[in-house]
């Protein structure tokens, strides 16, 4: 009982913490519009498979015109699944 | 005083977190392309690793007093957790260059096994705060040598000719394998 009490409070503390970091620091993040609609277009898996370092890079190289979407090899895989 | 040397030696040299413990490879592989980002993964481990001890050497105390020590893996991984959250956005708003390049490595701190590892380090042999900061600061120490060497390494091997079966990730490994043999020759000193 007692460790469920300490590690409850802690995450408590600790979530309070970051949630005020948060605020303090805030995001000045002006998130590329077409980032964001290639990123709604991925799995979100951040497989790495494509060979950048999450969805996120992949669809920053797409959006600047360095690659092709058809690099993520999870909807590739799943656009065959559904033609068959 | 002595003894603090001697930790600090030890955990930059002997028992060289990356190239001894084999702890922390995922950065040690994939950031030490060039320098700059080397430098920059170096920087934020260091961080993550010296304020991890401090806020966990109150928690150790605490959870020794009440007989808790089995919580003590949970409680460092939540606290390890927080501390790369925070760092990854004091990063973020100060340094969007640095972010950008670290990518995701920066939020894979928190599963680097040389963060943990120095904590529950520092848990096991019971040191002090003084002895804990200096045994911190000598993994990151050993952690950027390390680092700096590949990447100065990888630098010469990007203008040389490789074999075709070992380029890329094959002879990285090899190199830091013969790094590490290398670095076991300091096996030994200070008992």
């Amino acid at each position: 009982m007692k460790c469920a009490l300490i590690l409850g409070i802690t995450g408590l503390i600790l979530g309070l913490l970051l949630g005020a970091a948060d605020r303090i620091l805030g995001s000045k993040d002006s998130e590329d519009e077409n980032v964001v609609d290639i990123m709604s277009k991925l799995p979100g898996f951040n497989c790495g498979a494509c060979g950048y370092a999450g969805c996120k890079e992949l669809a920053k190289a797409v959006a600047r015109g360095d690659d092709n979407i058809s690099k993520c090899k999870v909807i590739k895989h799943s656009t065959e699944k559904n033609i068959q | 005083m002595k003894e603090l040397i001697i930790i600090l030696l030890g955990a930059m040299l002997i028992d060289n977190v990356i190239l001894s413990r084999f702890m922390g490879i995922c950065p040690f592989l994939g950031v030490s392309g060039n320098t700059k980002s080397a430098q920059g993964i170096s920087l934020s481990v260091a961080t993550a690793i010296v304020l991890t001890i401090v806020i966990t050497y109150p928690i150790r105390k605490f959870l020794s007093i009440h007989n808790l020590e089995y919580m003590q893996t949970i409680m460092f991984i939540l606290i390890i957790a927080a501390v790369v959250q925070l760092l990854e956005m004091i990063i973020k708003r100060y340094n969007k260059t640095l972010y950008d390049m670290l990518g995701v490595y920066l939020a894979l701190i928190t599963t680097n096994c040389a963060v943990l590892g120095t904590v529950i380090r520092c848990t096991m042999e019971n040191h002090d705060f003084v002895q804990s900061i200096v045994y911190g600061i000598g993994v990151s120490g050993g952690f950027a040598l390390s680092i700096f060497i590949m990447s100065g390494i990888r630098g010469r091997i990007n203008e040389n000719e490789v074999p075709v079966p070992f380029r890329g990730t094959p002879i990285v490994l090899i190199t830091a394998g013969l790094m590490a043999i290398a670095f076991s020759g300091f096996a030994g000193i200070g008992g």
